[in-house]
């Protein structure tokens, strides 16, 4: 495989395993599920109440938010929690450049 | 042991991975409420509360939401994508990408060859030295 391929696959499964790694905590440490979850409530509820002030819609909007994102569907919440943190974190740039490093340095020389 | 993470992980998410089907209905209401939110978040900021602040939520929730969403969840999820930094992901992606091939965007197959250097120029005779292909000799060399 050329040096395109390996980085592509590089960064996408860093990427990927980044996101993915939360829920894949959560799944195996009950103590960090609940934190992430009781954080992840907190958030949702402060950013609805950041768009709506102080209300009875904000209670229920945060509250239909809270059981598709963090009840039923928990695994969705964490991993979108995940990559905006990391983007907002431009951790993402990081792997990218990383993987670019790594492709060069293992890879075979292109001349 | 590696994957015992992520076996535990994918057991208990494969009940909801069967219900593709209710994954996207969810997740398309809570797309919508989000967008509802950032709908009313600008009329009140620009508008304040009051009867023309509700008329205009009302008509731009109906035509957003219930009308094209089809068109406006995808602009949504592009636009909080590039609030949040995916265009300055997109960037790096664009200019490692080439460094990640060798060079300034060139270089295709696995004996296509660039010469930059004479160092860099030596190495690619060596390099085809040892693979057993003739090369013509040059000057210098």
């Amino acid at each position: 495989m050329n040096a395109r391929g390996n980085f592509l696959i590089i960064a996408i499964i860093l990427m990927i395993g980044a996101v993915v790694l939360l829920p894949v905590l959560m799944a195996v440490f009950p103590p960090i599920d609940i934190l992430v979850k009781i954080f992840l409530v907190f958030s949702i509820f402060m950013m609805v109440r950041g768009y709506l002030g102080n209300g009875v819609l904000t209670i229920i909007i945060s509250g239909v938010l809270i059981y598709f994102l963090v009840i039923k569907w928990w695994w969705v919440g964490a991993s979108g929690w995940m990559a905006i943190t990391l983007i907002s974190l431009s951790v993402f740039s990081v792997i990218l450049w990383g993987s670019q490093a790594i492709t060069m340095f293992a890879g075979p020389k292109r001349r | 042991m590696f994957f015992l993470p992520l076996l535990l992980f994918g057991l208990q998410i494969q009940p909801s991975l069967l219900d593709i089907g209710e994954f996207f209905g969810d997740m398309t209401i809570v797309l919508k409420i989000f967008v509802m939110l950032s709908i009313i978040s600008f009329v009140l900021q620009n508008l304040g509360k009051g009867p023309l602040a509700i008329l205009v939520i009302c008509v731009m929730s109906y035509f957003i939401i219930f009308d094209y969403f089809y068109i406006f969840g995808g602009v949504y999820i592009l636009y909080m994508l590039a609030l949040l930094g995916g265009v300055h992901l997109m960037i790096d992606f664009f200019f490692a990408a080439p460094h990640a091939l060798g060079g300034g965007g060139g270089g295709g197959g696995g004996e296509e060859l660039e010469q930059r250097s004479g160092i860099e120029y030596k190495e690619q005779q060596q390099h085809l030295m040892h693979k057993g292909k003739r090369m013509m000799p040059l000057p210098g060399m």
